[in-house]
């Protein structure tokens, strides 16, 4: 039988839940994108600055590059610095370029990783530990 | 939704065509919580859409962590001349189309 401290526990730690998403989440999340493929270093490069003063808009560029006779089937963009692990999924077609460049959020220090997803399924990642010294206004 | 769109009309055949997007909106994070401690619904852009001649180049999915007024900037290779589309959706159900014609040459 559970008891009502056990519920009101329960309850507690639904509401309760991280500002943040964890390194937990974010694999989570990549695990979802990538299927099961082992990810490699290489063949994707993500590029933000370091250091910013103010997550509310920080520049970001994600590129890859497909492998000979392959394309880049899909670009990602996650991070642990936000309420929610995802940035964005972006689906490639065969015009497109394998590059895409936005704006995101960081409400605090964290990492941020780019994944990229190759048309045989092989699957790359970027990583970059970018450190905010005004949080976006999430508050 | 006002819309800034950067993109060369014509293009040389083989060359990439760079276009950059960037649309006024506030993507509310549905995180924020107004000045009565009500939490703010979110608003945000959720997906977008670029074609070619018809062809998927870019699709989209959009989170909250994409900053306000979102920009974005890829490009393509047209093989030949046609419309460039680009589409999105927000929160709110409001659907915005551009379209732009391109010449390759």
């Amino acid at each position: 039988m559970i008891g009502r401290r056990l519920l009101l526990a329960g309850s507690a730690l639904a509401i309760a839940r991280p500002a943040w998403a964890t390194p937990d989440e974010v694999s989570r999340a990549i695990a979802a994108v990538i299927k099961g493929a082992p990810l490699q270093s290489g063949r994707v490069r993500l590029e933000i600055a370091e250091m910013v003063e103010n997550g509310n808009a920080v520049g970001v560029s994600l590129r890859a590059e497909a492998p000979e006779g392959g394309r880049v089937a899909s670009l990602h963009l996650f991070s642990e610095g936000n309420p929610l692990p995802g940035v964005f999924s972006a689906r490639l077609g065969p015009m497109a370029m394998p590059r895409l460049d936005t704006r995101m959020r960081l409400a605090t220090s964290a990492a941020v990783v780019g994944v990229a997803v190759m048309a045989d399924g092989q699957a790359f990642a970027d990583s970059v530990t970018v450190m905010v010294t005004l949080a976006a206004c999430l508050e | 939704m006002r819309v800034l769109l950067n993109v060369s009309r014509r293009v040389a055949r083989g060359d990439a065509l760079e276009v950059r997007l960037l649309i006024s909106h506030p993507m509310e994070s549905g995180q924020r919580r107004d000045d009565g401690g009500a939490p703010v619904p979110r608003q945000i852009i959720h997906s977008l859409r670029a074609a070619y001649g018809g062809a998927e180049v870019l699709a989209l999915e959009l989170h909250p962590a994409v900053a306000a007024n979102p920009y974005f900037a890829f490009a393509f290779r047209p093989e030949a001349s046609g419309a460039l589309e680009l589409a999105w959706e927000d929160d709110a159900g409001v659907r915005q189309v551009e379209r732009v014609e391109i010449e390759v040459v």
